[in-house]
């Protein structure tokens, strides 16, 4: 078991890919940071000169703020793409917020009195906001500052899902490979980080009235010059870049497998599964890893390059169900079977088309696959108790947790619930032990390599075959985790590496060994 | 000069004129426009119609900041600048103005030590650590720094308690540097009007209703309203108005047997005189009065007033 390791090895082991995402981190928190107030300030002047637009200007900010940053991310893939843009672009959104409010309040807050007195003794409009306006806002315009700040660096850990990198590399790929170690490698340098900006800019607040000038040119000259310093070497030197998303970047049988299989050394980044595929067709990415399987290797015209020397296990798809749910309501197993062998690469790599190329409807494409297996019935009473079946965020899975709710809803008494969304293995099946849910469709390559860690020896001996690994992972998750494999759907999601159609075959590369080959000779 | 806020008119055909070196005031209650034609004068305000001189010279004019940078004003609330210290406050206009640092320097020392703020002591101290005469001074000192020909005075001593209301108005009263300015001063407050006033326009409405020296209030007021205005403090005010040299030949001397030990300067007031007469067993016996001149009269209480009565129907 590779769990052994404690987090200080980690630490010591990873410790100089941490700073450099600590330092990525920093740049988009900050580049995003400086925008932000170059824009938010004279914004909440602006406002707090022209009373009837700020309720407005405020309401728009804020909305800004209220759209999930992983949508507002997705929103953008269309106009900017992926990588460091997008994310400072999303980033400088969600700063502005408290930015224009703090400089809007503070603004309004000087004293007429005072503002009076300014102007009655001569000073111009300008000489009003630098000499008095300004200054005595300073330090309700630097906590608003503060407060992005903060919220920057929380955010910017989602920039992993668009390859801009950052602290949530770390964080998304240990959640997905179930590496807790890995999972703190990036939150505590974020958490650390949160705690340095905040402590920092609250000493800027309590810094006395006359230092601003001073503080005011030297911060942004000096900010301006570490994120350039830093922003240099991002996009220098990609020869073909690949983007690969967390699960597949950590993962054994992923990226680390080709690396010791094909020797492949090659400029990757870590995008979101969901963004990879836009990157690729965008050109931005050359190569991605994905699912075979997937509707959008039709889609996106990819190819996939042959597995010539075996890196990636078999994936056959099966329903894992909690044993005690088996006991009380044994006809759901029989009923789950009723799929077995009954959707075959083609027909899943099909469904999943409809879904993703075509934009018909999960349910709708369910529906019609049970129609066309003679396998679709009305629904019953429902009365029999709920069954929840989870389902990981893509396609395949939304597509086959639809087809085992109506397959339930018409064959049993039971009353399907479907929690879509559990983000990746780890998510799922935690919530499976956990009882939170009754059932979810597992790959057996996943079943193996994320959630059982087997030994050297083992790996080798499972990895034989499709039945081998298939009977492994049902034994094994039998008796450690009272869980049960039922019988296989039919087709194999293996892990692939893909490449543009064009590309791919204007550089002669049919296989992943062409590929390093390739890498190797440039 | 004439303004109306929203249709509603504020100031109606206001017009006067203040002689050099000389402190007018412009007395009034809430709403009567008298702030508001105060801050026409440097432009605070602009007027819908009218016009304002300032030594024979348009002076709406030029950009409003050249105005009130020649243009010195204390405000009603002080206003000073919180961030500043008290010497950076007393700077400012002069720092506008682009003086050289050493000429500042020297001006903000020469009016601290007149105002009774020790530079050592106060220079570098905040306004927010004064007292609220001591944040007065710096707000005067403020509005002098530049030495402005004109100085305009919003409700000067409002914002302070009675005692160093009256204090502060004292000291301000014995300035030299006020001495030898043109100065138009708000108030609502009458006995402040009386005490600083060389002349004061009474206000009501929008409207002048009547302007002219102290005595010239008291003893003339055509209009009911005045009268009204000054209440109770009409006949203090009186007795207040004018010097015993001014009726000092209406005064009958009278038989000097009974007489007593007191005796008075005729440049006090009458109400002096009573004030003094309060205090001691007086009984109605003769006194002495000397007057400017260096010239005696034996008198008594009653005969003063005779003559002062004498005196005020006369200015009728």
């Amino acid at each position: 078991m590779e769990q052994s390791q404690t987090l200080g090895q980690f630490f010591l082991q990873q410790g100089g890919k941490i700073l450099e995402q600590t330092v990525t981190h920093l740049e988009l928190t900050f580049i995003s940071l400086i925008i932000s107030i170059v824009v938010a300030v004279p914004l909440g002047i602006l406002i707090a000169r022209k009373q009837k637009v700020a309720g407005v200007v405020l309401g728009f900010v804020g909305v800004l703020q209220t759209i999930p940053s992983i949508a507002l991310l997705g929103f953008l893939i269309p106009f900017l793409g992926i990588g460091m843009l997008p994310a400072i672009v999303v980033l400088f959104m969600y700063a502005l917020l408290p930015i224009v409010r703090n400089t809007y309040t503070g603004i309004t807050q000087v004293d007429r009195s005072v503002l009076e007195a300014a102007t009655a003794i001569g000073m111009s409009q300008s000489q009003r906001l630098w000499k008095v306006e300004l200054p005595l806002a300073f330090p309700v315009i630097m906590s608003g500052i503060r407060t992005a700040a903060v919220i920057n660096v929380g955010v910017a850990t989602l920039a992993a899902f668009i390859a801009a990198g950052g602290l949530g590399e770390f964080i998304f790929a240990g959640i997905a490979l179930n590496n807790s170690n890995m999972i703190l490698a990036g939150a505590i340098p974020a958490a650390v980080l949160a705690i340095i900006l905040d402590h920092l800019f609250a000493l800027f607040r309590g810094i006395s009235i006359r230092s601003i000038k001073a503080v005011s040119i030297v911060v942004p000259v000096f900010l301006l010059a570490a994120a350039w310093i830093n922003f240099a070497p991002f996009g220098a030197g990609k020869e073909m870049l690949a983007g690969f998303e967390p699960e597949f970047m950590g993962r054994q049988d992923g990226y680390p497998g080709l690396k010791k299989v094909y020797g492949l050394d090659m400029n990757t980044v870590m995008i979101h599964d969901a963004m990879m595929y836009k990157g690729i067709d965008d050109g931005k990415l050359d190569v991605i890893g994905g699912y075979s399987t997937d509707g959008r290797v039709k889609a996106y015209n990819l190819v996939i390059l042959e597995d010539d020397q075996h890196n990636f296990p078999p994936y056959h798809a099966a329903p894992v169900v909690r044993m005690d749910f088996l006991k009380s309501h044994p006809e759901v197993e029989e009923v789950l079977n009723l799929l077995a062998g009954k959707i075959t690469d083609s027909v899943m790599i099909a469904m999943n088309y409809k879904v993703d190329h075509l934009k018909q409807s999960p349910e709708q494409v369910a529906k019609e696959f049970l129609l066309q297996h003679g396998l679709w019935r009305e629904p019953q009473s429902g009365k029999g108790g709920v069954f929840r079946i989870g389902s990981k965020v893509f396609t395949e899975q939304y597509t086959l947790a639809s087809i085992y709710s109506m397959l339930i809803a018409g064959h049993t008494q039971l009353k399907p619930v479907t929690s879509t969304g559990l983000g990746g293995t780890k998510i799922c099946f935690d919530a499976l032990l956990n009882n939170q849910i009754d059932f979810y469709v597992e790959y057996t390559g996943t079943g193996l390599l994320v959630i059982l860690h087997p030994d050297e020896q083992t790996l080798k001996r499972v990895l034989l075959s499709a039945d081998s690994v298939y009977n492994y992972v049902q034994q094994e998750f039998q008796s450690q985790y009272n869980l049960k494999w039922t019988q296989p759907l039919g087709f194999n999601n293996s892990y692939a590496l893909m490449m543009r159609k064009e590309e791919a075959e204007s550089l002669g590369i049919t296989t992943i060994s062409q590929l390093s080959d390739y890498l190797k000779n440039d | 000069m004439s303004k109306s806020f929203k249709g509603k008119p504020v100031v109606s055909d206001v017009s006067f004129e203040v002689h050099q070196d000389e402190t007018m005031v412009l007395l009034g209650t809430s709403g009567s426009g008298k702030t508001t034609t105060l801050k026409m004068i440097n432009g605070l305000i602009s007027p819908d119609q009218g016009r304002v001189f300032i030594d024979g010279k348009d002076a709406l004019a030029q950009p409003p900041e050249m105005l009130r940078r020649q243009v010195g004003f204390v405000l009603q609330n002080m206003g000073l600048f919180p961030h500043y210290t008290v010497e950076e406050n007393i700077s400012v206009v002069p720092s506008l103005l682009k003086w050289d640092k050493k000429r500042i320097n020297g001006r903000v020392r020469e009016l601290m030590e007149k105002l009774q703020l020790p530079y050592h002591d106060y220079a570098s101290v905040y306004p927010s650590h004064l007292s609220g005469g001591q944040q007065q001074r710096v707000g005067l000192a403020r509005a002098l720094a530049a030495n402005p020909p004109v100085l305009l005075m919003d409700e000067p001593f409002s914002a302070l308690d009675p005692i160093t209301r009256k204090n502060i108005r004292r000291e301000f009263r014995e300035l030299d540097e006020l001495r030898n300015k043109t100065i138009v001063m708000v108030t609502h407050d009458v006995q402040e009007a009386f005490d600083m006033a060389d002349r004061i326009c009474l206000m009501s409405e929008g409207k002048i209703i009547q302007s002219g020296s102290a005595s010239e209030i008291v003893f003339r007021n055509q209009q009911g309203f005045v009268s009204q205005f000054l209440g109770d403090q009409q006949l203090i005010l009186e007795l207040k108005a004018v010097t015993i040299n001014a009726y000092w030949d209406a005064i009958e001397t009278v038989d000097q047997t009974t007489q007593s030990e007191l005796k008075f300067n005729a440049s006090q007031h009458l109400f002096d005189i009573l004030q003094s007469l309060i205090d001691v067993p007086y009984q109605g016996e003769a006194f002495t009065i000397v007057h400017t001149s260096g010239e005696k009269k034996i008198t008594s209480f009653s005969a003063l007033m005779q003559a002062f009565r004498a005196f005020k129907s006369n200015y009728r």
